[in-house]
């Protein structure tokens, strides 16, 4: 019982780990540098990425070992293990989010000739911290029973009172909208961002509830007529395995808002080299073949994103909504910036 | 003598467990004594309120609920007889193995199209759209349903086994005094349980307080949600853990409570030799009601959400034969089997030396095991994260590169199991230890045989089903455990728990549905096995924390 108890203690402090053979094997080495590997904190869903990783394994004989997580914790990992982290890239979604670690000093500039090329100087950052690496766009999503295509023009004419009781959207405390507001902070300016969110709120049908999925649920069955939801969701319910899915797919639109003016709202999911990234090579080859024509091809499609890059083609299902669309070509940088004020105005005007 | 031999001998192996346990605590209660933040003014102006209004409802409702739901069905099935007892002896306790965030993604999905009871009133009776608008779950009734219908079992286990352990003598001298089951129930029976049902009752509490997943699906704001979006989104660890200490302070008043009708417990048992309760049938409309009590927390807790489990399986099952699958179910039996393990053994341990110790300092700073339970997983993971960091660039100093990194590492990992469930087969080992005399101790000491010796040879053998209980229970909840396993783990190293939240946090819930139920068999099999123990051999000891 004594060496029982006294060698794992032994073995847990000495070692660090709770069981000296499968767990070592496993990882206790791979921290060394003669290991040609990339680290991976993920906030992308570890299914969505794996077929990918496994191509670049393949293509590159560098073992890719990731794990995933809500994207403020993983930055806040980051932070606090500081110099020592084994974190080498940083993949996430939502520039704000891109923003506030490059804000917090987590990242590191790199400069990639290839990055600078294929992607466009909106969609990444203007000081090489970050680049985008799919793109999404929040959009009106409306019934087509209750709502004639002719009512619908931009984001702003949601704010009319003609929209009374009609709007549901889910809460501010999603970052979906939080960037979305912060972008109307950047056109309209923060009185016209407010002035706009106050009279939303006006216009709910009810309190915000549940996700985007649940708004888009709720234009289905009538609860209310148009949402703001990003388009990748209704890719799912057409793609769906379950047959009622597809039938709601069917019984609601996509309306591409601001055509005629700025363009519709976009964010990106993104990747960045983490500043204290032992194997900062191989980051930037991870990120460089996630933007490469073939890694682009599957990584929006394998969500119903858009490409980071034109002439990449789309799914079907993307497609079918209208491809391409104008994209507001604010600099993305606009969305971490405002992002604090946008929060505030949420809680001054009562968007729960 | 034995005051001397652990003084020489334990105390520093000791020491080194409670400065584990202790720093993590310790790192996040550091915190408080910072200067408050603007950003505190803030919170505490606008939304402690809701805080505090929010998390004491559900934790009363939740405590009430389980309360009600847990002594009762205890009680029918320990002293009566009633069509499908022995079914529901089971059934009763299976929610235990269903996450509660689990529960909470399933009741979501259940009234929303694509869940069995929406599409079943859709197609019969086309009012698909009228429950939809009817049934609103993401509110705090809903939290408070959930939590309740998921958590009973706790009270119900310890309710059912302190019925089970009560003397049949003095039912039967109330008996004889002409008091009838009601008086029975409330004059006897209650008061001589109360100890393990309050036991049941903080467990549920501390639960209550801890739970993330559910508060934050639902969208309520309670300390936990309140504590996770001040320390991420709003990037602020002071005013994040000054709420983290309003919390601990709720949590210390539970300790008290629970302490001090422990502590009286200690004569209310003192029968040990009863003979089994004989048990009363319930006949026509009765045994009905009796029937249909427990059926309804049965369904609700278990039938219900795995039957929409398997529909969504249904739907979903070719996942299930993936290789990723083969290796996350390994990955969650190792490494819950292996932390148990190691905080079974420290449990008893510590145990131990907290009784054969006279010395108040180490028995004040043994209580330490009984804190972790209720701090959120979350808080807890910062609170190694950053103690662990501070040893890996200590490591770089010294090595050029750590050389074994201890952030995210399988250590990490244990070390907060052992923080946060400790509490349980602590509980568990010491009541287990309390009913072996002390006398026996000083016997076997004649003899010459170490502490450890006396432990391994007498106790454990004595206490088998105890740690087996405790083993059990710190299993199925490292196998649930969501929020600290997220943040710390190992690269590469995926749980079954760590599959479902992303399947359902990308609003994909029909295929939570393999993850979800491989999750459940693997909490349900020890589960089985517990009360199997507990039935065949119920007057030995048994779950009594």
């Amino acid at each position: 019982m004594k060496k029982i108890v006294l060698s794992l203690f032994l073995v847990m402090l000495a070692s660090g780990c709770s069981d000296e053979t499968n767990v070592k094997k496993d990882v206790g080495i791979k921290s060394g540098s003669i290991i040609n590997e990339v680290n991976v904190y993920s906030a992308r869903k570890g299914y969505l990425l794996r077929p990918l990783l496994e191509e670049f394994e393949k293509d590159t004989n560098i073992t890719v070992n990731i794990i995933s997580g809500k994207s403020k914790a993983l930055q806040k990992r980051i932070e606090q293990e500081g110099s020592n982290t084994r974190a080498d890239v940083l993949l996430t979604v939502d520039a704000g989010n891109l923003f506030k670690a490059k804000n917090d000093d987590l990242l590191q500039s790199i400069s990639s000739t290839k990055l600078n090329d294929l992607i466009p100087s909106h969609l990444r950052d203007e000081d090489g911290y970050w680049s985008g690496l799919s793109i999404r766009s929040r959009v009106i999503m409306y019934n087509p029973k209750k709502v004639n295509i002719d009512e619908l023009s931009t984001y702003e004419d949601l704010s009319n009172p003609k929209w009374k009781g009609r709007i549901c959207i889910r809460s501010s405390s999603n970052i979906y909208n939080q960037s979305l507001l912060a972008s109307l902070i950047s056109h309209l300016g923060e009185d016209g961002a407010e002035r706009w969110a106050r009279k939303i709120v006006g216009n709910f049908s009810r309190n915000p509830k549940g996700n985007d999925r649940t708004q888009m649920t709720s234009v289905v069955l009538e609860d209310c007529d148009v949402t703001l939801a990003n388009t990748y969701y209704l890719g799912k319910w057409i793609t769906s395995k379950k047959e009622d899915e597809r039938k709601y797919a069917k019984m609601i639109s996509v309306f591409f808002p601001n055509q005629m003016d700025r363009g519709a709202h976009i964010n990106i999911s993104g990747a960045a080299v983490v500043k204290y990234s032992k194997n900062s090579k191989n980051a930037i080859k991870l990120i460089e073949y996630l933007a490469s024509k073939k890694a682009q091809e599957l990584y929006a499609k394998a969500n119903h994103e858009y490409p980071i890059r034109e002439n990449i083609e789309v799914s079907d299902t993307v497609k079918s909504w209208g491809y391409p669309f104008k994209q507001d070509s604010l600099s993305l940088n606009e969305l971490g910036k405002n992002n604090t004020k946008a929060v505030e105005i949420f809680d001054r005007v009562n968007w729960q | 003598m034995i005051q001397k031999l652990i003084d020489n001998k334990n105390t520093v192996l000791l020491f080194l467990v409670i400065l584990l346990v202790i720093i993590p605590i310790m790192t996040v209660m550091s915190f408080i004594f910072q200067p408050s933040t603007e950003l505190w003014g803030h919170l505490s102006d606008n939304l402690l309120i809701d805080y505090l209004l929010n998390t004491g409802m559900i934790v009363i409702c939740v405590a009430l609920l389980t309360l009600v739901i847990g002594v009762s069905c205890a009680w029918l099935v320990t002293n009566f007889t009633f069509p499908g007892i022995n079914i529901f002896k089971w059934l009763l306790v299976m929610p235990i193995a269903i996450p509660t965030y689990v529960s909470a993604y399933i009741y979501a999905g259940l009234f929303e199209p694509s869940g069995m009871i929406f599409d079943s009133v859709e197609n019969y009776m086309g009012l698909g759209k009228e429950l939809y608008d009817a049934i609103e779950l993401r509110n705090i009734y809903g939290v408070i349903f959930i939590l309740s219908i998921c958590l009973y079992p706790y009270v119900y286990l310890l309710a059912y086994s302190s019925f089970k352990e009560q003397s049949y003598c003095a039912l039967e001298v109330g008996k004889s005094l002409g008091l009838s089951d009601k008086e029975l129930f409330s004059r006897v029976s209650i008061p001589l349980a109360r100890p393990g049902i309050i036991a049941g009752v903080s467990l549920v509490v501390m639960e209550t307080l801890a739970e993330f997943g559910t508060m934050d699906y639902y969208g309520v704001r309670t300390f936990t949600t309140g504590i996770y979006r001040t320390w991420f989104a709003l990037g602020d660890e002071t005013s994040a853990l000054h709420l983290a200490s309003i919390l601990l302070t709720f949590v210390f008043i539970i300790i008290i409570i629970e302490k001090f009708s422990r502590g009286k417990s200690q004569y209310a048992n003192t029968s040990q030799k009863s003979k089994k309760i004989k048990t009363k049938n319930l006949n026509g409309i009765y045994g009905i009601y009796a029937f249909f009590w427990c059926l309804l927390f049965t369904l609700l807790g278990f039938i219900l959400p795995v039957t929409q489990l398997l529909f969504w399986l249904s739907e979903t099952y070719s996942y299930i034969f993936e290789d990723y699958y083969i290796q996350i179910i390994k990955n969650t039996v190792t490494i819950a089997t292996i932390a148990s393990v190691i905080i079974v053994l420290i449990s008893i341990y510590s145990s131990y030396i907290n009784r054969s110790t006279d010395n108040l300092y180490i028995k004040s700073s043994l209580k330490i095991f009984t804190l972790g339970y209720s701090i959120p997983g979350v808080v807890i993971a910062v609170g190694i994260i950053i103690p662990l960091a501070m040893v890996d660039s200590f490591q770089a100093r010294i090595f050029g590169s750590p050389l074994y990194y201890l952030s995210g590492s399988f250590f990490a990992l244990v070390l907060c199991y052992l923080v946060r469930f400790s509490t349980i087969s602590y509980n568990a080992t010491e009541s287990g230890l309390g009913k072996i005399k002390k006398n026996i101790d000083l016997t076997v000491h004649s003899f010459g045989l170490s502490d450890f010796a006396i432990l391994k040879k007498v106790h454990m053998p004595i206490m088998k089903t105890t740690l087996i209980t405790s083993f059990i229970l710190v299993f199925v909840d490292i196998v649930k455990e969501l929020p600290a396993t997220l943040i710390l783990r190992p690269f590469n190293f995926d749980t079954l728990a760590i599959n479902i939240y992303e399947l359902a946090s990308s609003e994909q819930l029909s295929y939570i549905a393999s993850p979800s139920l491989i999750l459940i068999i693997i909490s349900l099999i020890p589960v089985i096995l517990l009360i199997r123990k507990n039935i065949n051999f119920d007057d030995k000891d048994e779950i009594r924390n």
